[in-house]
């Protein structure tokens, strides 16, 4: 019922599962699939960052953003412009958009601190209704409407792998690299620290939390994490262009949190997808179905798996595991009566 | 030498109402102190003003001779001001250990660069766990250690509160209204615990209390408010002879 545990399996369990995943990841999607789906599911991994970005922000920081799409520009646009104008490397552009949009974030999650709900829903949509019209006044520097021609970065000749594999791996090992990173914040302390300020400012206060500077920091990893996105993105489509990253990139962004499940970082990956392929292949089918798709597939998940389909199936794991337990020592997580068995003097 | 806490002419205003006026009353270190009075009397009202939730209008408050009145929230619980709240603070999407870590926070000082890196913490959080695990077992919780915290039963939340303020290694422990919602029995346990950990932790306890008979058996001095006003300060026997008292909780002619 009310037991949390750990859901830890077995190392051997644990093992096999990590070798199916690196199967998927490191052979099937590289070299089984069809050559022209490989560099989207490198887009899967750069949606995936930025919605683990939306994860910490919404998810456990409590705020919504529908800005998001603002900070994958900040990222794109970096790269593309030191690229393109100041001609580096491409991949020595990443570390700058991480910088800049960790910047940008604690800029303006400052001031986004004193708007509360849906008040800070708005601004954020404010912002990412801004970007593309801003993208196209500073022509001389942004390209204008015309955008950026970034071009995609070559695979190393030594590599028998083609450039779309090339960056779809540069893609996973940053990915994976901030997937760690974010398992490690909210790991302990920190994800206490974020779920009390969270669920109760006042509880969160009394127990020494600083709301302010946290949610201020979780605001600044969380554009981190989108200007990332937006630097792969550029490299993965290698050209940018302003009306790419509107509001409906926002939106969609969102849309793969919620369904994903807003507090479930595995749940990132299947957002991702389902932002990724679900519009595509509705649109197939007929032309206004993508739009219907996703709203559909929005309302479904708030209705019936609230906690997206990452979170979910987290959840039925910790049942299994539980079923597993329980099938160990039977009674043990039943509540003791308070007053019965603890009263002898420690 | 001067008491732990020393409240001195607190006044606290809510647009027109005056919530508490002029109350002045000293901790000392050690001791327990009983603050009792009607529904209504500020007692809350006190408490939140001492762990700065309210804004004091009037007056200052002194905790171990440094000046708080206009401290962030935030920072009293790292003065050694650990408190338990009246309808239980507790996050129900947290295990009951987890909830009690909580409460060492301001010890261990997570950072965003500590999390990433897992090192710059003041102290090793296995020590803190084991810490944890302790204070649930001396408080007979340790059966529930890994439910989550929403829907136990009130008594043992109330509980959990305490181990949550107790591992923040509190000098001064403010327990609002512990007893509510216990049985006799869980009441008398209760009081042998307060003690108990008084003893151990060598804590200050303020104790907001309805229930009488208990308050007056552990205290070693009671403040009573009536409409936030001070009416009465003493030893319990004092408090229990004076008219006013009788007449604030039987409402006779004064």
């Amino acid at each position: 019922m009310n037991v949390v545990i750990k859901p830890r399996l077995p190392i051997a369990v644990r093992a096999i599962v990590g070798a199916a995943l690196a199967v998927v990841f490191l052979y099937v999607i590289p070299f089984v699939i069809p050559n022209y789906l490989v560099s989207q599911f490198a887009t899967v991994l750069v949606f995936a960052i930025a919605i683990v970005g939306i994860n910490l922000v919404t998810g456990f920081g409590g705020a919504i953003t529908l800005g998001h799409a603002a900070f994958v520009a900040l990222g794109s646009y970096t790269t593309a412009i030191l690229v393109v104008r100041y001609g580096w490397n491409p991949y020595a552009t990443i570390p700058v958009s991480a910088a800049l949009s960790w910047v940008a974030g604690w800029c303006l999650g400052f001031p986004a601190l004193r708007l509360q709900g849906l008040y800070l829903a708005l601004g954020t949509l404010v912002l990412s209704i801004t970007v593309p019209p801003v993208l196209k006044r500073f022509e001389g520097f942004t390209g204008g409407v015309q955008g950026l021609n970034v071009g995609n970065p070559e695979a190393p000749a030594f590599l028998p792998i083609d450039d779309s594999q090339w960056i779809y791996f540069v893609s996973l090992a940053v990915a994976a690299v901030l997937y760690v990173i974010a398992r490690r914040i909210l790991s302990g302390p920190l994800r206490r620290a974020l779920v009390a300020a969270r669920d109760n400012q006042l509880v969160g206060a009394v127990m020494g939390v600083d709301r302010a500077t946290l949610t201020t920091a979780t605001f600044a990893m969380s554009s981190l994490y989108a200007g990332v996105a937006g630097s792969l993105y550029a490299m993965i489509v290698g050209f940018v262009s302003p009306d790419t990253f509107n509001v409906m990139m926002s939106l969609s962004l969102f849309v793969g949190a919620v369904v994903g499940g807003i507090t479930s970082l595995n749940g990132a990956i299947v957002g991702a997808m389902f932002i990724q392929f679900v519009p595509v292949w509705a649109s197939d089918i007929d032309v206004s179905l993508g739009g219907l798709v996703f709203g559909c597939a929005l309302i479904l998940t708030l209705v019936a798996i609230p906690a997206g389909i990452g979170g979910l199936s987290e959840r039925l794991f910790i049942r299994a595991r539980l079923g597993w337990v329980e099938g160990a020592s039977a009674k043990r997580s039943v509540v003791a009566p308070v007053g019965s068995a603890q009263n002898e003097p420690a | 030498m001067t008491a732990l806490l020393q409240v001195r002419n607190v006044g606290i205003q809510f647009g027109g109402v005056r919530a508490l006026q002029d109350v002045s009353f000293d901790v000392e270190d050690g001791t327990i102190c009983g603050l009792i009075g009607p529904n209504g009397a500020g007692k809350t009202t006190l408490f939140n003003a001492i762990s700065r939730v309210y804004e004091v209008s009037q007056g200052s408050i002194h905790f171990a001779s440094q000046d708080i009145t206009a401290l962030p929230a935030n920072r009293i619980i790292g003065l050694g001001i650990a408190r338990t709240l009246q309808n239980v603070g507790l996050f129900g999407a947290m295990s009951v250990t987890e909830n009690v870590l909580l409460g060492a926070h301001h010890r261990l000082r997570p950072g965003f660069v500590n999390a990433i890196f897992a090192k710059g913490a003041l102290i090793d959080p296995a020590a803190i766990e084991n810490e944890a695990r302790d204070i649930l077992h001396d408080l007979g919780l340790s059966a529930v250690a890994d439910h989550l915290a929403g829907g136990l039963p009130f008594g043992t939340l109330k509980r959990i509160e305490l181990a949550r303020a107790l591992i923040s290694h509190p000098r001064l422990l403010m327990l609002d209204e512990p007893a509510n919602g216990l049985s006799h029995g869980e009441v008398d346990e209760l009081s042998d615990v307060i003690l108990r950990v008084r003893q151990r932790h060598g804590l200050t306890v303020l104790l907001v209390e309805h229930h009488m008979r208990m308050l007056m058996r552990i205290s070693d001095r009671v403040v009573v408010l009536e409409n936030g006003i001070k009416i009465a300060d003493g030893t319990p026997s004092e408090v229990k002879a004076d008219p006013n008292v009788a007449a604030a909780y039987l409402g006779a002619a004064a």
